[in-house]
Parts: C-alpha cells; sequence; structure tokens
C-alpha cells in the first residue's frame, strides 16, 4: 500500500467513483464489485458506502466503461465573484437615470447596441458584447442569510435537506481526477461577513480551500526539522490509522472528508507556487491593480489556468444600507476595472470559451433611496451577469419598468438561474444525486434555464 | 459552593439514593423503549453496546472536554478484554453497568464538569457570540452550585442573580442590547430552539408556526426603552410597530411564540414594587416561558441530546416547530417533561440521556456478515399509508447501516470541538502532572470531598495556552467540515510540532526512553487512543520505531521517530472524533 | 424642559427678547415641518425675499416663507410670497400651533411627533439641474446652485433666470461657498460690484470663481486623487475664511487644505484621521469623511464635522464627531464625539455670548437624525435633538431663536427659545 503513496489520493477518489457508479441503488453486484476492485484496505472506500444518514451520496452516474469525466465537462471551469451584501443593479447594471429611483449616476452607452449601464462601469460597457446580463430576477428573499442560500444553493432552503453550493456541485462535476490540485478555492479574506459554501448533502469532502487570511494557504512549508522521508513516514502512519479507524463507523463522511483534508496536504504544498503572485508578470499585476479584489482576481486567473476547475471570489460590503452612492462610487469602479480585465484576459489567454465567469450577490437593492441616501435590500427585481463558457455575449435578457420597481419581462427565479448556470458549463441540471434513497435533482425540478443567454 | 453542592450530594446520596435510582432508572428505561420500538418499526438492529473503556472515553470527553489520562483508563483497560466479549452479546435493552453510571455520576460531580460543560452552555446559547470569559464563567458558576436552567433563563433575560453574577449574566442582553433584532432572534434560538429571523421581513416562508406577530410579538418584550437599532419603532410603550410586506404599518403586541398574547397574563403577575422597569418586560416573558414549559424544556433537552448523540432528535437544533418533526417518536416530549418536572435540573437531562442504550451504543456498525437478518418493517397498519421504501430487497445492505443518523442505532461520531481537540492533544502529549495532585492539593480534596480539583486548575491554566490555537481547528458544526486549513496546520505548524516533539516528560520523550519498542508503542496507545494496540498495529509501529536500527541510531532519530508517532496517533480519525 | 422665558407667550412677546436667551439648545423644539417630495441636501436663505430655499435629489427649487414663523419676540410679520391671504392665514395657524404647544407645556420639547408641528408641503419654485442640487448661495439677487452635473449655474433669485451655466468640475460638484471679501489679490483691480465664489467637485480640486461673471479665478489643488486604498475619494466641503484671503477644503479620507485664494498656495494642510474608517482586515470599504467645514468668526480655528469611527461599514454606525483645529498651526484643540450614531453633514459656529461659542451640527444615521450642540470644552454634545429623518443642511438664526433644516422629507423649522 505505500508504495501507492505518490497516486493513492486520486487512486481513491477513481475508485469511490467506480464503486458508487457500480452500486447505483445499492444492488450488491455492486457492493461486491467495489470490494473486489477496492482491494486497497484502509482507504475508507468501504466505510463510505456504509455510511448512516447520508447513505451513499453519489451520483447517479453511467455505470457502464471506466468512470470518467463527460467530455462535455472536460476542461470547464469556473469564476465565481460573489458581491456579499447585495450590489444595486441601479448603479450597475439596470440603471434609471433621470428616474426618482435611479440616483445621480447616469448611465453610458456600451458595445451592445441600445443597451445602457451604470456610468460607473465604462470598462464593462466596452466589453458588453462578451456579456449576457439578466435584468429580471424576482427571488423574494431579502434577509442576508437567507438570501445567500437561495441564491448560492439555487433553491428554497429544506430544514431536512441541506443543500450545497452551486460552486461546491460545479467542482465536484467538473474536477478531473487525475489533478492534484484543490477542486475549489474559496476566498474571502476580509473577517466580517464571512460565509463559507455549503457542502450540504454532498459531504465534508467536498470542502472548498479556504483562503481566508491572505492570498496564500497558510502553513505549506512543513516544520522545522522534518524532512521530506520522515515527514512522507509519518503521514503514512496517520493515513493508515485514519483509514482503518473509518470502517463501518456511524458518521464515516465526516471521516472522509477529514482523511481527504489530509489528502490534500500534499498537493496543496506542491502547488503553493500558484499562489504566489510575484511569479505573474508586473505587468498583469499592474493591469489587475494592486487592490484587494484585483490581486484575488488575478490569482483566480493564475488557478483556473493551471487547472483548479472552480475558484471563487468574494467581494463584501455592498451593503450600503446608508450613503448608498458614495459606497458604489468606491466599490464599482474597483469591479468594473478588475472584471473588464478579467474576462479580457481570458479571453486572450484563450481560457474565456471554457470559463464561466458568474457575478451574483444574494440580492440587489432599494428602488427607494431611504432617508439616510442609502438603498435596503431588494430581490424583487434585480440583475446578475454572466460571461464565458456557454454563454450568448451580448445578450441582455428581462426588463423592469421604467421605475426598476417590478419585472416586467422574463422573470427568472433562483432556481432557473441555478440551471442556467449548471448548462453553461454543460452539466445537466436535471441529473440526481442520492440522498439515501431520495433522487435529488441538481436544479429544482421545476426550474427552467434562461435558454437566451446560453450559446 | 463546591461544599454546598457536595453535601447535598452527600445527603441525597445516602437518603435516597436507591429511590432516586430507581425512578431515574425507570425513565431511562422508557427511553430506551421508545427506541427500542423505533428500530422495531423501521427494521434496524442497533450496533453493539460499547465497551467500558470505549464509553469511559466517550463519557470524559462529552462531561470533561477531554480525554481520559493514562491513570484515569489504565484501570478500564485491563478488563476491556472480558467486557467487550460481554458488551457483544448485549441486546438492544441490556442494561446499564455499574461502572457506567458510577463513571457518570462521578464525572457530574468533578470540578472540572462545570469547567468544561460551561463553554458547552455558553455556545448553545450565544451562538456565534460566544466565547464571552465573564459570561462563561457565570454559566460555569451555575453549574457549580446546581443552578436550575429555568434559574438561568430567568437571570439572563429578567436579572435577579446576586452579586456580581448579576453582571456577568446581563452580558446576554447587555451585548445585544443596541440590536433588538439580534437579540430577538438569538433568544428564540438560545432558548427556545426556533429561528424566527424569516419571519422578521415577512411572515415565515416555509414554516406556517412564525408569523411577523409572533417575530415582532417576542422583540416587544426584550425591547429596551431607548437605544435599540432596529427597523422597529421604539416609540411606543411597550407595543412594537413594523413594516408588513405589503407596505402597511402593523402594531405587535406582546405575544409568546406559543401565540399567546401577554394580556391574558397581566392580571396573573404580579409586578413587585420594585420592578424596575428596564426589566419589566423580560420578566413577562420569562414568567409566560415558563408557564409555557415546553419551549425552553424542548430546546434544552434537544440540544443536550445533540451534544451528546451528535445530532438532535429535532434538526437542526434551532428549527423546532411543526412541520419539522423529532426523528424518533416521543422521546423529546419525554425528556423535555421530565426536565420540567425535576426543577430543570440540566444534570438530570445529562444523566437520562448518558445512560440511555442510544448512548451506550457503539459507534461502529454491524459487519455485514455477522449481522442478524433484517428485521422487516412490520407497519401496524399496513396499506398505501405505509411510508418510505418497501421492505429491503433480499440482498439489502445491513440493518444498522441503513439507519438514519436520525435513528440513533449506532453512536455518531462527534468530530471533537476545537476546545476538546486542544486540550487533549496538550494533555495526551504532555507530561502526565495534569493528574497528580501535589500533597496539598490531595488533602483539600480529601477535606472539601471534591474530586478533580487539580484537574481543574490545570485546565484553567492551559486555557490561556491553547487559546491561540482553537480559530486553527475545524469548529464542531452540525454539518461538519474538514477543512485542508486544519491539516496544513497540524501537519506543518510550529505550535504543532513543539507539542509532540519529545521534551521533558512529556510522551515521546517518555516512550524515548523506553528501550522496547512494544511498550512504547503501548505507552503511547495508551495516553491517545485509551487502548492497547492491536497485533497489526504494534507491528506497523514498532517497525517505524525500528527503522533507525538499521542505520546508526541516534537518541535524537529515536526521539524523532517517537514523535512521529505521537503526531500520526494525535492526527488520526480516531483521536480527532469521539466515538 | 421649558426655556427660562417659557412664562412668555409668543403672542405676547412683544419686547424682543436679548439674543442669547433666544438660543437655549435644550428648548429646542421642532414647530413646523414643509414636505417636498424627495429630499433636500441645500439650503440657503434668500434675505431679500425673506424666505428658506432648498433643493436636492430631483433639481427642484424649493422655498419657504419665512414671515410664517417670525423671530422670537416679533409680531407675526406679513408674508411677503405668494398669495398674500393664504400665507396670513398660514401665518395664523402657525401662531396658533405654537400657543397650543406652549399651552401643553411640560412636554419634551424634543418629542418628534408632536401633534402641534405644522405640516404643509414646500412651495415649489422652478427646475435647476436635472440631477441632484448639492449646494446653494445667494449673493443679494443672485443664486447659485452647484449639482451634481457638474456644473454651477447663476440664476437671477427673484425671477428664476438662468444667468449663466459653467461646467465647473470633472466630477459632481459637492459643494459651493461665498467668498467674502472683493475678488483679486495684489495684482488685480477689484471691480466694484464683484463677489466670489468657491466650489469643490470629485476632480478633488477648488475652484474660485468670479460671481458677477463667472470667469474662473483660481484652481486651488493638493488633495490626493484616490483614497489611501486606491480607490475614488470625494471632497465633501469647503468654507471660506471670514477675511476672504482663505479658504479650506476637505475629503473623504479626512484631509484638509487651506489656500491663500490669492498665490494659490497651500496655507495648512492636516489630516484629521479619524473621520475615516478602513479596516483592511475585517471589512476593505471605506466610510465617513469630513462632511462639514466652518472657520470660527474670529478665523482662528477650523471646525471639522463628520463621523468617528464606523463599526459597520453598512450604515453610519459611528458616533457623530466634531474637532476643532488650530489651522496655522495644523494642532488639533478639540475632538468631541456623541453617542448617538450618525454622520454630521454641515455645522455652524454661533457666537451666543461673549464668553462662549456654540457649534451647532447636524446629520442623521443609524441612530436617526440628529441636531447636536456643542461647547468645545465638553467631550460630548450638550444637548441633543432629534430632527425628523437625516438632516443634511443647517442654519441658525441667532437673534431670532430659529434654526432651520433640510434634509430627507424636507425643511424643517426649530425654535430655539
Amino acid at each position: 500500500m505505500a508504495s501507492h503513496a505518490a497516486s493513492h489520493a486520486y487512486h481513491r477518489r477513481a475508485m469511490l467513483r467506480g464503486a458508487f457508479a457500480g452500486v447505483a441503488g445499492f444492488s450488491a453486484a455492486g457492493l461486491s464489485g467495489g470490494l473486489g476492485s477496492g482491494g486497497v484496505p484502509g482507504l475508507g472506500g468501504l466505510s463510505s458506502l456504509f455510511r448512516v444518514g447520508e447513505v451513499a451520496v453519489g451520483a447517479a452516474e453511467p455505470a457502464a466503461g471506466p468512470a470518467a469525466t463527460p467530455l462535455k465537462l472536460a476542461g470547464k471551469r469556473v469564476i465565481f465573484l460573489w458581491l456579499a451584501g447585495g450590489s444595486s443593479q441601479f448603479e450597475m447594471w439596470d440603471p434609471k437615470p433621470g428616474r426618482e429611483t435611479g440616483g445621480p449616476f447616469r448611465s453610458i452607452a456600451t458595445r451592445v447596441p441600445g443597451y445602457q449601464i451604470g456610468e460607473l462601469m465604462p470598462k464593462t460597457a466596452a466589453i458588453a458584447d462578451r456579456l449576457a446580463v439578466v435584468r429580471s430576477l424576482d427571488t423574494g428573499i431579502s434577509e442576508h442569510e437567507q438570501a445567500a442560500d437561495l441564491i448560492s444553493a439555487g433553491r428554497p432552503k429544506e430544514p431536512a435537506l441541506d443543500y450545497p453550493e452551486i460552486g461546491v456541485v460545479m467542482a465536484k462535476e467538473l474536477a478531473a481526477r487525475e489533478s492534484t490540485l484543490p477542486d475549489y478555492v474559496s476566498l474571502f479574506t476580509t473577517s466580517e461577513g464571512r460565509r463559507r459554501p455549503r457542502t450540504g448533502f454532498l459531504g465534508a469532502r467536498h470542502s472548498p480551500l479556504l483562503l481566508e487570511q491572505g492570498l496564500r494557504p497558510e502553513f505549506v512549508t512543513p516544520p522545522e526539522g522534518v524532512d521530506a522521508t520522515r515527514y512522507a513516514a509519518r503521514e503514512e502512519l496517520r493515513r493508515l490509522m485514519s483509514g482503518r479507524f473509518a470502517e463501518r463507523r456511524a458518521g464515516a463522511d465526516m471521516v472522509d472528508g477529514y482523511n481527504a483534508a489530509y489528502q490534500r496536504v500534499r498537493g496543496l504544498m506542491a502547488a503553493d507556487h500558484l499562489f504566489d503572485l510575484e511569479r505573474e508578470s508586473a505587468d498583469a499585476r499592474e493591469r489587475y491593480g494592486r487592490t484587494p479584489f484585483g490581486e484575488q482576481c488575478l490569482l483566480a486567473r493564475r488557478l483556473i489556468e493551471a487547472g483548479v476547475p472552480v475558484v471563487k471570489v468574494a467581494r463584501g460590503f455592498w451593503d450600503s444600507h446608508h450613503d448608498n452612492f458614495e459606497s458604489h462610487r468606491e466599490l464599482v469602479p474597483d469591479f468594473d476595472h478588475v472584471f473588464s480585465v478579467l474576462v479580457s484576459d481570458l479571453a486572450e489567454r484563450g481560457l474565456l470559451d471554457s470559463t464561466l465567469v458568474m457575478v451574483l450577490s444574494e440580492f440587489g437593492r432599494t428602488p427607494t433611496i431611504n432617508k439616510d441616501m442609502g438603498r435596503d435590500h431588494y430581490a424583487d427585481a434585480w440583475s446578475i451577469a454572466l460571461a464565458g463558457c456557454g454563454v450568448r455575449g451580448g445578450v441582455i435578457y428581462g426588463k423592469t419598468d421604467e421605475d426598476g420597481r417590478k419585472v416586467v419581462d422574463g422573470r427568472a427565479t433562483a432556481w432557473d438561474l441555478a440551471a442556467t448556470l449548471y448548462r453553461a458549463v454543460g452539466i445537466d441540471p436535471k441529473k440526481e444525486y442520492h440522498w439515501g434513497p431520495r433522487p435529488v435533482p441538481l436544479a429544482k425540478e421545476d426550474a427552467r434555464p434562461i435558454e437566451a443567454v446560453l450559446s | 459552593m463546591v461544599r454546598f453542592i457536595v453535601t447535598c450530594w452527600l445527603v441525597w446520596g445516602t437518603m435516597a439514593a436507591a429511590s432516586a435510582a430507581d425512578e431515574l432508572g425507570s425513565v431511562v428505561s422508557r427511553v430506551d423503549r421508545l427506541l427500542e420500538q423505533h428500530w422495531a418499526a423501521r427494521g434496524l438492529t442497533p450496533a453493539r453496546p460499547a465497551t467500558n473503556a470505549e464509553l469511559a472515553r466517550r463519557l470524559t470527553l462529552d462531561l470533561l472536554g477531554r480525554v481520559p489520562t493514562v491513570r484515569e483508563s489504565e484501570p478500564l483497560l485491563k478488563e476491556s478484554d472480558k467486557t467487550a466479549a460481554a458488551a457483544a452479546k448485549g441486546g438492544p435493552l441490556d442494561p446499564v453497568s455499574d461502572a457506567h453510571a458510577g463513571h457518570v455520576e462521578r464525572l457530574l460531580r468533578s470540578a472540572e464538569f462545570p469547567l468544561y460543560f460551561g463553554t458547552v452552555l455558553d455556545e448553545m446559547v450565544q451562538g456565534r457570540m460566544a466565547g464571552n470569559e465573564s459570561f462563561v464563567d457565570y454559566l460555569r458558576q451555575s453549574l457549580a452550585t446546581g443552578k436550575s436552567w429555568e434559574r438561568v433563563f430567568r437571570e439572563v433575560l429578567a436579572g435577579g442573580a446576586e452579586g456580581e453574577s448579576a453582571k456577568q449574566a446581563a452580558l446576554f442582553v447587555d451585548k445585544r442590547v443596541k440590536d433588538i433584532d439580534q437579540l430577538t432572534v438569538d433568544t428564540a434560538r438560545g432558548f427556545f430552539g426556533v429561528d424566527i429571523s424569516c419571519a422578521r421581513c415577512h411572515d415565515h416562508p416555509l414554516v406556517a408556526d412564525w408569523t411577523q406577530f409572533h417575530y415582532y410579538g417576542l422583540a416587544a418584550f426584550l425591547r429596551a426603552p431607548g437605544g435599540n437599532k432596529s427597523k422597529t419603532d421604539a416609540a411606543a410603550d411597550s407595543d412594537v410597530k413594523f413594516l408588513a410586506r405589503n407596505g402597511q404599518e402593523q402594531t405587535a403586541r406582546m405575544m409568546f411564540l406559543s401565540g399567546k398574547p401577554f394580556e391574558q397574563w397581566r392580571t396573573a403577575v404580579p409586578t413587585p414594587a420594585e420592578e424596575t422597569a428596564r426589566w419589566s418586560p423580560r420578566r413577562r416573558l420569562v414568567e409566560m416561558a415558563l408557564d409555557d414549559r415546553h419551549f425552553l424544556s424542548r430546546s434544552l433537552v434537544n440540544r443536550l441530546w445533540e451534544q451528546f448523540m451528535g445530532r438532535g432528535l429535532v434538526e437542526p437544533v434551532d428549527q423546532m416547530h411543526s412541520s419539522n418533526p423529532p426523528s424518533v417518536p416521543g422521546v423529546l416530549e419525554l425528556l423535555a417533561a421530565d426536565l420540567a418536572d425535576h426543577g430543570y435540573d440540566p444534570r438530570r437531562a445529562i444523566r437520562v440521556i448518558t445512560l440511555c442504550r442510544a448512548y451506550r451504543a457503539a459507534s461502529q456498525l454491524e459487519e455485514p456478515s455477522t449481522s442478524p437478518a433484517p428485521v422487516p418493517a412490520a407497519p401496524t397498519a399496513p396499506g398505501p399509508m405505509a411510508p418510505g421504501p418497501t421492505a429491503p430487497g433480499p440482498l439489502a445492505m445491513p440493518p444498522t447501516a441503513q439507519a438514519a443518523a436520525g435513528d440513533f442505532a449506532a453512536m455518531r461520531l462527534k468530530p471533537l470541538s476545537p476546545r476538546q481537540y486542544a486540550v487533549s492533544l496538550t494533555l495526551a502529549a504532555g507530561d502526565q502532572a495534569f493528574d497528580e495532585p501535589s500533597a496539598s492539593e490531595r488533602r483539600l480534596g480529601r477535606i472539601l470531598q471534591v474530586e478533580g480539583l487539580t484537574q481543574a486548575e490545570r485546565t484553567l491554566e492551559m486555557e490561556t495556552a491553547f487559546g491561540p490555537l482553537l480559530p486553527r481547528f475545524d469548529p464542531r458544526t452540525a454539518d461538519f467540515q474538514s477543512s485542508a486549513r486544519e491539516a496544513l496546520f497540524v501537519s506543518n505548524s510550529e505550535a504543532i510540532q513543539r507539542l509532540v516533539a519529545a521534551e521533558g516528560k512529556n510522551l515521546a520523550a517518555r516512550m524515548a526512553q523506553t528501550a522496547d519498542d512494544a511498550a512504547a508503542v503501548t505507552m503511547a496507545f495508551a495516553a491517545l487512543l485509551q487502548r492497547p494496540p492491536t497485533a497489526s498495529e504494534r507491528e506497523l509501529f514498532g517497525k517505524h520505531l525500528q527503522g533507525a536500527a538499521e542505520s546508526v541510531t541516534s537518541a535524537s532519530a529515536r526521539s524523532e521517530r517517537c514523535a512521529d508517532v505521537v503526531w500520526a496517533l494525535a492526527t488520526s480519525a480516531e483521536f480527532r472524533f469521539n466515538h | 424642559m421649558n426655556a427660562p422665558n417659557a412664562g412668555v407667550s409668543s403672542a405676547a412677546s412683544s419686547s424682543a427678547a436679548s439674543a442669547p436667551a433666544a438660543f437655549t439648545p435644550q428648548a429646542a423644539r421642532l414647530v413646523a415641518a414643509l414636505k417636498t417630495p424627495q429630499a433636500l441636501l441645500a439650503m440657503v436663505r434668500d434675505a431679500n425675499r425673506n424666505r428658506l430655499l432648498g433643493a436636492g435629489l430631483d433639481g427642484q427649487l424649493y422655498a419657504v416663507d419665512l414671515a410664517i414663523w417670525p423671530p422670537a419676540g416679533a409680531a407675526n410679520g406679513n408674508a411677503t410670497d405668494g398669495n398674500a391671504t393664504d400665507a396670513a392665514a398660514a401665518a395664523k395657524e402657525a401662531a396658533a400651533k405654537e400657543a397650543a404647544a406652549k399651552a401643553a407645556g411640560g412636554k419634551d420639547s424634543g418629542k418628534k411627533d408632536a401633534a402641534d408641528v405644522l405640516r404643509r408641503d414646500a412651495v415649489k419654485l422652478w427646475s435647476l439641474h436635472d440631477n441632484y442640487v448639492s449646494s446653494l448661495a445667494v449673493h443679494d439677487e443672485v443664486l447659485v446652485s452647484a449639482s451634481f452635473d457638474r456644473t454651477l449655474a447663476w440664476w437671477n433669485a427673484a425671477t428664476g433666470e438662468r444667468l449663466r451655466t459653467v461646467p465647473a468640475h470633472d466630477g459632481w460638484v459637492r459643494k459651493l461657498a461665498i467668498v467674502p471679501g472683493l475678488p483679486g489679490g495684489a495684482a488685480e483691480t477689484a471691480a466694484a460690484g464683484s463677489w466670489r465664489v468657491v466650489s469643490v467637485g470629485d476632480d478633488m480640486v477648488a475652484k474660485v470663481w468670479d460671481g458677477a461673471t463667472g470667469a474662473l479665478l483660481a484652481t486651488l489643488r493638493g488633495h490626493a486623487p484616490r483614497s489611501p486604498q486606491g480607490f475614488a475619494t470625494a471632497l465633501y466641503a469647503v468654507a471660506a475664511h471670514p477675511s476672504g484671503r482663505f479658504v479650506a477644503a476637505a475629503d473623504r479620507a479626512g484631509e484638509c487644505l487651506v489656500w491663500e485664494v490669492s498665490t494659490g498656495a497651500v496655507a495648512a494642510r492636516f489630516t484629521a484621521a479619524d473621520f475615516y474608517t478602513y479596516d483592511a482586515a475585517k471589512r476593505a470599504r471605506s466610510i465617513g469623511g469630513i462632511r462639514a467645514l466652518a472657520f470660527s468668526p474670529d478665523g482662528s480655528k477650523l471646525a471639522l464635522a463628520g463621523i468617528g469611527q464606523v463599526t459597520n461599514v453598512d450604515g453610519f454606525v459611528g458616533p457623530a464627531r466634531l474637532e476643532l483645529w488650530d489651522w496655522q498651526a495644523a494642532r488639533r484643540e478639540y475632538a468631541g464625539q456623541a453617542k448617538h450614531q450618525a454622520i454630521q453633514n454641515d455645522l455652524q459656529f454661533v457666537a451666543a455670548s461673549a464668553m462662549n461659542d456654540w457649534v451647532v451640527t447636524a446629520g442623521g444615521g443609524d441612530g436617526g437624525g440628529a441636531l447636536a450642540f456643542w461647547k468645545p470644552a465638553d467631550a460630548a454634545p450638550v444637548h441633543l435633538a432629534k430632527p425628523e429623518g437625516h438632516a443634511q443642511q443647517l442654519l441658525v438664526d441667532l437673534a431670532g431663536g430659529r434654526l432651520f433644516l433640510a434634509g430627507h422629507g424636507g425643511f424643517q423649522i426649530w425654535r430655539t427659545n
């Protein structure tokens, strides 16, 4: 067993997938097949099938043939930009200049004929032909936590079933088995308002690598005095002990997640250079800019280019209950610059066609300007933007009324949006996971992808 | 104060022990019967009972927040083979062993119990705002003096605690008083097990129980005069005005979560002359909640169950409402009534839970080959109403493995909380001074008749040392997620390396001084995992220690290898989880 | 809570009270609210027509006839604006309301939803700009308006005739002020009838204009073009020295510059860092800024108002803050904060007595509207009244015992006697 040490992490994943594929529905054939082909004791493969509660969570993938990432998913990537707190559609994607609700900013023409964007976004206006903007979200919930759960999971909360975040599902679906890299890297480097992507019923082993203290994972070099041989030997002891323990435990999914975290350590230590922005050219660094959001997006591009399937960058503090226009004067130009550079850079590197860039938020902001010159939470009519993989550029979908109070055309729900995002990267929204005996489609049953924005 | 409980305990112990134990036993049996019925109905066979050694580790972690020391676990190790054999034969309703029952009582009486369990209650009540030392100490003191949960609830929300502790208790409200919404939501979550935050902006979209009137009705009790940050208008007397989603302004009168408005109680509650305006509405809330009994007792019992079983009877623990029933019928109501009938004594509920069969179940599921044949589900009223999947197929999974976490047919693994992990790691890898009292400490313990004084004092001292470690470990959340961050920290930080490296009389140093490899391995297993190594483990780790024998063995090389054994065991899942 | 002279009924008081007696902060009470459809950002007193002018989000000019609320001690005068009968009726109603309020007595004078407050709509005059109007100034018969449309506009205050529009700044024009005295330094010959205006904008410069011709006289530079973190910043406040020799401007990051107008040289420069909140580790977004500036009547001090350190950048969740600086020495002489959580958007020195100057500030935020009365010896305001909504502009009529606010909801008329 020690001989597979170097590659076993991927092995294990492959084996698990194979096993799951075989035991869809928990047939005896699958069970014995899993045991037979496992042949590697102590890796937790068996235990994964014997968990109490979230009985094996396995995608109902085709059982025939060696499990492989479907061709249409190969090489697809996602950069998930999350504007935490709720950015204002009025100051960005859906301006209403001159109206009482419109605020002081004017609108400007874009490369898409007839589409006017907020004046704070001239650089985005210049790449609007690469974007699809949905201006007709009506998602109902206007409280942060619940709305963030709704949008990021793409479906309403159920007390009994905890749904994973869209990014987690995408990472699971898009991850290449032979990769040594993390499937999902999530950045939120400010301490307030931080939300970690939920893995929900998919379990702890789908947890993203969180970058919360800075742009580089901490503790990626061995402690002093522990050389490579010693390091490998003690980790091997740990792995054997832990793997044995997982067998037939109630709650083995947690042990799987725990062991998976250690299995990722080596890969992360080896991938340390990917997190080193000093390796980027001075031009690239200047181009993205030295703001935290700029650096995070440059890092996202670096990771995507290296093969990390999903990277999320959360940019906070859009929750402008007071002084909305001042805060958007600060935040939107930074977003405009970094977002347009990111999309252009991906395009120049030939990555845009295979990389979905999605700009989401928990909700938009109220048409009414409150007494403190702020805008409050508003989920009845707001906007998001997409670019890249699977997205039809230059489509401005949906419409709100002249004051931006109501959707008048193309109303879309949180689940419609989720289905659209899955479709964009080639994931079938109707695909089912299993939670115990219950089949759970990726997107809510009545979700309708917004075909118009898909290429 | 310690003396006080000890005295009570002794009096109670001598006079009423027999009948009280019987009475406790009957509640435990009723819980066991309900679970047995549930298992039978679901066609499940529960996991075998855990051995005494397994139970001792579990219980020490659950009640004292740490693994047992070598001194504590040694006696159990010797009998473990015997009890394991006996345990394997146990049925669903096998009796509680005297050893386990005695252990529960001993730990509940230990000076370490309030010290640790105060932090547990703090997290239950304070949620994200947990960790305020003064408030934790208030809860610790409450546990040490045997305060009822009813009284803690009253003191926290309505004041009335004596002396210094009044200020400490008031911290829950004081820290939130500027934000009435936070106070309302946290009071509902912390004490009543319900999350009504949705109902702030609109009637709860998914739970019919919660309307805006529930939210603002509760807020009306909690609103302090002036200074609140809220969407509510604090001008009126005690009613709260709010904007309903249709834009209409509504007025909410003080109303408890049960839906009872306060008016009906106005005459029933005497208003003491000394009652200050500041506390008065909250005192009314306390009276109503205690009269209701339901919310307060169910929430505490469910949270304690979650603490000990790894999952609440109602899950999530802050979603106790009509459309989210308990996963096992009857148990929650039984425990809640028992708690209320016994003066809201948290120790009472802890006794019942830790003695019941579900708590005593092993965490390991039955082997497929050795499990009994599945008992087919036998609903009394079969027909179209029969829920769930049909009877298992001929080659179905073994019964326990089919169980859901909410069936409690096996002890679900519980990830150690950061605090449990840090204390246990420091303790198990460290020297043995922790439970080595000095002569005077021993004497004091005898005089006061208190066990664990030394340990409690050492733990308190350790708190500052392990404090910085806590945020590095993954929190014990309902959906526990292991992060690569913790793994990187534990693998690569100097802080962890210092803990495991041989120094002074710590574990690695003691191992290094033990010439016999097998003995050194046994020593490490005993300290960290409270069990002897299996034959294959002894061989594997023995080989690791020998490794250098082939080359030139230096003392430092052996020390390093010992440290690596300590590290490997301390980072194994067996150590990281309570099982 | 009643003022010492509360026994004198307003109708009967024909003998004027002394000026200081007309300014009793603790007696400050709202007597009238004149509604506008959208919030006002700017207000000025048009003395020639005894009226308040205000403008804001909708770009329209609104007026309030002050004859309806005569100064303390004066008999109810004749309304001078619009329909005389209507104005007289309004004045009668206003007097009755105030008398009723006095009669009720003993009530909390600051109580905001008293039924005794007269509520009317402000009179709409004409359209100024098609974007937010941020500031107004009046010089004799000329009204000057500043707007987020980047221009300054000159108007005949009596007729509403547009005299000229000048593209003023590359960015929103935030504030303007009249510079006392005549234009020109040593080199320039002062033309009779000339006057000057100073404006600040988001191009981060202050510009001095010839009030009579609209000609640009000077561009005053020195503020950083970006915030310390590299984001957009703003030049919120401007003030002119009583001598007319200097003007001062202050920005979002708390930097304050004073220039000598004639040479454009920087005469003083200092940073009041506590007005600006940016916590990179926790939040990575800024809030705050110096929102109001004023020189003391003797010209020795510069007062700065805004908000102290903000605990939650989603809103004005920080203490109302006032600082006084000896600007020539670049030395802070006073810093005061209120418990009340609000930003202060305007401030005014009030020489209420020979011994003690008051500073009055107004604003709003998390704690609601704020009208704060400071004696810059005390660490916190001596008195804090709560206006309706968030106040943007403030005018104290010391001798008349009146105080005017503009902001959310429109105009507010307060009595301070």
